[in-house]
């Protein structure tokens, strides 16, 4: 599984989800991963390590571009889970189902949230 | 390279380290499987849940293999987790913070294998839920596999 994760300027608060390779692979293949250009390597302080991670500056132009990225994606997600799941799908398929669409929800509420000042997503 | 670029490879090495463990565990004559789909339990199932307690001992001698012994370090207080579905958690990048709460909070992963490292206090909630990690298994012993 992998994580993308959203640091303060000191590293806490933060926030990671976690998502499966597809929905990683697929974020790889979409303007997310080009959104805001190249990571770049920012020491902050996690878990009291200081540690160097690859991140991309949450400024207001980026985090603008990735909102919108989200919420047009949770838009087309949303038609697609509709049409796919029917009107009595089981717990299951109502799980699997809708997977991508509560990833992209949670992922537009750390974009969203203006402690966040990084972005971590290699 | 370019973050799609670095994204794609991050997906390379986690295929390929997940294809290492299913391979360390089918030398110990452990039946696993790789999950598919947006499958959110974990990255291999363990085929017989009763054999979970194995898996975890694999997990831990591979960590020691790379990592040398620290009694901060010691897995040996890791305690049971009952789970009829157990699943091995594969990352390929520094793991801390939320993001070891996630794991935890799975209530499936039993072990943790990384190619990177995991924070200190990342590995103690680890011990204190019963999971068992190896982290920092070098590149060149998984790629290509």
């Amino acid at each position: 599984m992998f994580d993308i994760s959203f640091y303060s300027a000191n590293g806490e608060p933060s926030d990671s989800v976690r998502i499966t390779a597809d929905t990683y692979e697929w974020l790889a293949k979409s303007a997310f991963s080009k959104i805001g250009g190249e990571s770049i390597d920012i020491q902050i302080n996690l878990d009291e390590e200081d540690v160097i991670l690859p991140l991309v500056e949450l400024d207001r132009d980026i985090r603008q571009k990735l909102r919108k990225f989200f919420r047009s994606a949770i838009i087309s997600e949303s038609d697609a889970v509709i049409a796919k799941l029917g009107d009595y799908p089981s717990k299951e398929e109502y799980q699997s189902g809708t997977y991508r669409l509560r990833k992209m929800l949670e992922l537009l509420k750390c974009v969203e949230n203006e402690n966040y000042q990084y972005l971590q997503r290699i | 390279m370019t973050d799609e670029d670095r994204l794609i490879y991050q997906l390379t090495l986690h295929r390929d380290l997940v294809g290492w463990v299913i391979a360390k565990l089918t030398e110990a004559g452990i039946a696993s499987q790789r999950t598919t789909g947006n499958d959110p339990k974990g990255d291999i199932l363990i085929v017989a849940p009763n054999e979970a307690s194995q898996v975890k001992e694999i997990i831990r001698d591979i960590h020691n293999q790379y990592n040398r012994e620290n009694i901060k370090d010691s897995q040996s207080t890791v305690e049971g987790r009952e789970t009829n579905l157990p699943h091995i958690e594969i990352k390929t990048t520094y793991l801390s913070g939320k993001a070891v709460n996630e794991i935890i909070d799975t209530a499936t992963v039993i072990a943790v294998v990384s190619a990177d490292q995991i924070s200190g206090p990342g590995k103690a909630k680890f011990i204190t839920a019963g999971i068992a990690y190896a982290e920092n298994i070098p590149l060149n012993e998984f790629r290509d596999v």
